[in-house]
């Protein structure tokens, strides 16, 4: 009889035997599988928490000739990593016109002083997206009437509340602003939107133009047209936010290579506090996941031997009968292996689908979490989180999928194998080591 | 020959086999050890990695309550300033992990000999270049322009409750005028008002990491001030300073404090809780949360911790699993033995305790051995990546909750391995037997 035909029969006439071994190997391959499925759900777990702690870098060109242009702002877009999120800043002063010439009134109560030649100016802060500026996010400022501005308007304006009422302007309404420092030219602007501060500046500090009332809103256009007038758009500074914060010295590398700009005249300041802050915690989350990996796969090869060398163990009597009756060594050796690898690649199969099936279980579950943290969130502690949730939008979360790769099958295939050869090697040289007459003595 | 005896002696005689039963439940309780001690671990971090979002709250003077008078330093609040007690009120809730006040006062710096320091950046107006932006502080650490990276400490340490006359300064103005860290200098409010002078020691020095020339700063008072112009001090040399202030400036208590909670979770309940404090008269104070990153990331959190969690409890359930397998392998190789036991007209039940006996007989062994390996083995395996070592600690409840578990998976495992045979008669057994 061939050692094909024994290890066939040994197999399917020992089913109860058959079975378990089926069922343990099973078992364990699910269990590897499973755990590194889900190792590689917890990669894109992080992703999302450092994507949504967010990293941006701000690049400061108010002090080159041309300042930030178009053509470099949609190279640096176009650089891996960065989101489509950005936003381009300019700041300068200009003199507030009516349509017909007259100067506008504007407040100077409070004013530390008014500088000669800005009696009827104010700050202008020009904005791709105004509702992430500073004096919104951070000073209080609230648009009480009208919209944002955006990258679809040109020449608009926001205005404070006060200037409004001193010179009777409501939304709708036009004013021109004048360009005040290095050239004289002057743009019509139409108002869309007005603000009020809700928290007064601190008085006998600022210059009558740095005064809340005195501040505006415009796009980047009516910047450029008041101080260049060429038909190009010219940015002080830019903000770009990186997909991963952990990306982020590389974009910025990559991003200095980009032509058209002197990098050596620009100020480039990162900002990935929270990153930062989380960051040695996260690796520990992740350190300590692929501690448990790592263990698991270290204890299922031990496993697996031990079973193994218990399933050998177990037929020292078969042995010193096969021995007697003349087979070789390796041929009874060859019998053993062919009956586990029988048994080893159906299990394998089988443990691709079983981990699918936990994997997927695994996920809804997570899914159904996570709707219901999204609830959480909305009904939360005060009134601000409304307006400002508007950046949140701008974090793109990979969805977390847990799916068994074919890769990971693949591996545990060749461990699998390479686990059951040496096992069984291991197990069977104490008994291959006897002759048939103490095999059989030894017999229980 | 009684049950205790035959299990001893099967135990005994057959070493190998005990021996490898024996390392079976050592790897698995092993096993599951190390995931109950993850288990914790992952709480532990998850929290931590909660808490870097640094959510916290913040009390502020309710000014719209309140009256306004005029004093010294022109028109002022009459709002009630926030007391030190109820601070301290505040602070006693538990899951509150620092605070720190903000409050800022315009001084000028000079030496020993009355020489005025000239601040960074001068504008040639000698009286405004002497003037420096200094906050009073009682755990500068927790400062926000420290908090946010704006600045940071790079030399000596950060001013705390306890400290009495001491100032930071920045690195730039402590290289403009060599000073060094434990040199005094002098400080006053207004010279001109009689106001009186507090010698401070010199404890930190800090960088300005920020591009200060990025005018989206510019939006507040601060903003006139060059940010290696600011300094931080204590409020007992605060209230020296201000002595000629009472009731104007914040000498008699702080105008916004912010109080950091160690978990994000917890920051709403924290507040409830803070809102009930009967001593507070809360329509003179308002409160907002601070947890815009936390908001943000949570989900993403949850996600991750929840994923951590599945994993680990599909290693604890399987390795049951395969335990009870294992078992089933053990007493089906035992088919020949126990019909020649039955056929020696000793009992079912009596074969079946012998069983539990022999496994709980190695279990007793493997159990306390697998304490110790999933020590060493947690704390190795962390040792890897440094911090979360300490992290994983196999505790005495986990090893409790083993053995519990362990010999009860152990006996049902044995029971239900047992039926298919138990059920034949000696006779069908041994014909069975291969």
């Amino acid at each position: 009889m061939s050692l094909w035909k024994r290890a066939y029969l040994h197999t399917v006439r020992k089913k109860g035997k058959t079975i378990l071994m089926f069922c343990i190997l099973l078992i364990i391959s699910t269990l590897i599988l499973t755990c590194l499925s889900i190792q590689a759900a917890t990669d894109t777990a992080a992703l999302n928490i450092r994507k949504s702690l967010m990293g941006s870098f701000t690049i400061n060109a108010k002090h080159i000739d041309m300042q930030l242009g178009d053509n470099v702002v949609s190279e640096i877009l176009n650089t891996n990593g960065i989101t489509p999120n950005y936003n381009l800043r300019s700041y300068y002063h200009a003199e507030y016109r009516s349509l017909d010439g007259q100067t506008l009134k504007i407040t100077t109560d409070g004013a530390v002083e008014v500088p000669e030649g800005y009696e009827y100016a104010g700050k202008i802060v020009s904005n791709a997206h105004s509702d992430v500026d500073t004096y919104f996010s951070e000073a209080g400022f609230e648009l009480i009437e009208g919209h944002h501005i955006t990258t679809d308007d040109s020449n608009v304006i926001i205005i404070s509340e006060t200037l409004a009422s001193q010179n009777g302007l409501s939304i709708g309404d036009h004013l021109v602003l004048g360009a005040i420092e290095e050239t004289d030219y002057q743009v019509e602007a139409r108002i869309v939107g007005i603000f009020k501060a809700a928290i007064p500046l601190e008085p006998g500090i600022a210059p009558s133009y740095d005064l809340y009332e005195n501040v505006s809103f415009s796009d980047n256009k009516t910047y450029s047209q008041l101080y260049y007038d060429d038909g190009n758009n010219h940015y002080q500074y830019g903000d770009f936010y990186a997909a991963d914060p952990a990306d982020l010295d590389t974009i910025i590398s990559n991003v200095k290579t980009i032509s058209g700009i002197t990098w050596d005249e620009c100020i480039i300041t990162k900002n990935d506090v929270d990153y930062q802050n989380a960051k040695t915690t996260l690796e520990a989350l992740q350190n300590l996941v692929t501690i448990i990996i790592l263990v698991v796969i270290a204890i299922s090869v031990v496993l697996l031997a031990l079973v193994l060398s218990l399933w050998i163990r177990n037929r020292i009597h078969e042995t010193g009968v096969l021995l007697a009756m003349g087979f070789s060594k390796r041929n009874i050796l060859m019998q053993h292996i062919v009956e586990i690898l029988m048994i080893a690649v159906l299990t394998f199969a089988l443990s691709f689908a079983t981990s699918s099936v936990i994997a997927q279980s695994v996920g809804d579950r997570l899914l159904e979490q996570a709707t219901a943290n999204d609830q959480i969130v909305v009904t939360s502690l005060t009134g601000q989180e409304t307006e400002k949730n508007t950046v949140d939008t701008s974090v793109s979360l990979t969805s977390i999928e847990i799916a068994v790769s074919l890769l990971d099958l693949l591996l545990i295939y060749v461990i699998g194998t390479g686990i059951i050869l040496l096992s069984v090697l291991l197990a069977a040289y104490p008994i291959m080591r006897m002759k048939p007459k103490e095999i059989l003595i030894k017999m229980s | 020959m009684n049950l205790f005896k035959r299990a001893f002696l099967y135990v005994t005689r057959k070493r190998g086999k005990s021996l490898l039963l024996f390392s079976i439940i050592l790897v698995i309780s092993t096993l599951v050890l190390c995931g109950l001690a993850s288990l914790d671990a992952e709480e532990e971090t998850s929290t931590e990695l909660r808490g870097t979002t640094g959510a916290s709250f913040t009390v502020n003077r309710n000014l719209s309550t309140g009256g306004w008078g005029n004093g010294n330093g022109g028109s002022y609040s009459t709002q009630d300033f926030i007391s030190s007690e109820m601070v301290e009120k505040i602070v006693n809730i538990d899951g509150i992990e620092a605070y720190d006040t903000s409050s800022t006062t315009i001084l000028k710096f000079y030496d020993r000999s009355g020489n005025y320091y000239e601040c960074i950046n001068p504008t040639g107006y000698a009286p405004a270049d002497s003037q420096y932006y200094v906050n009073t502080t009682i755990n500068s650490q927790y400062s926000s322009v420290f908090l946010s990276q704006t600045f940071s400490l790079v030399e000596g340490r950060h001013i705390t409750d306890s400290d009495e006359n001491v100032i930071l300064i920045s690195k730039d103005l402590s290289d403009k005028h060599g000073l060094k860290l434990g040199d005094k200098i002098s400080t006053v409010n207004d010279p001109d008002n009689n106001d009186p002078t507090v010698e401070v020691e010199i404890v930190g020095i800090f960088n300005v990491n920020i591009d200060k020339t990025d005018e989206k700063n510019n939006y507040n008072m601060a903003s006139y001030y060059d940010y290696s112009n600011y300094a931080f001090t204590d409020i007992t040399a605060m209230e020296k300073l201000l002595t000629n202030y009472k009731g104007e400036r914040p000498s008699d208590g702080y105008s916004s404090v912010d109080f950091f909670v160690s978990d994000p979770e917890n920051l709403e309940s924290i507040i409830i809780e803070a809102q009930k404090i009967n001593s507070i008269n809360w329509d003179n104070f308002t409160i907002t949360a601070n947890n815009e990153v936390y908001e943000r990331t949570a989900s993403s959190m949850s996600d991750m911790s929840s994923l951590i969690r599945t994993l680990i409890i599909v290693i604890v359930a399987i390795s049951m699993g395969i335990i009870t397998l294992i078992l089933s392998m053990w007493v089906k190789s035992r088919v020949q033995e126990t019909g020649i036991l039955l056929a020696a007209g000793i009992s079912k039940t009596s074969i079946l305790l012998q069983h539990i006996f022999e496994v709980g007989f190695i279990a007793i062994f493997s159990f306390p051995l697998s304490y110790l390996a999933s020590k060493i083995f947690a704390g190795n395996i962390g040792s890897l990546f440094g911090k979360t070592a300490d992290n994983v600690i196999v505790t005495t409840q986990h090893f409790s909750l083993v053995c519990g578990a362990g010999i009860v998976i152990l006996i049902l495992a044995i029971f239900i391995s047992c039926v298919p045979t138990m059920r034949l008669k000696p006779k069908e057994i041994l014909s069975k037997m291969s």
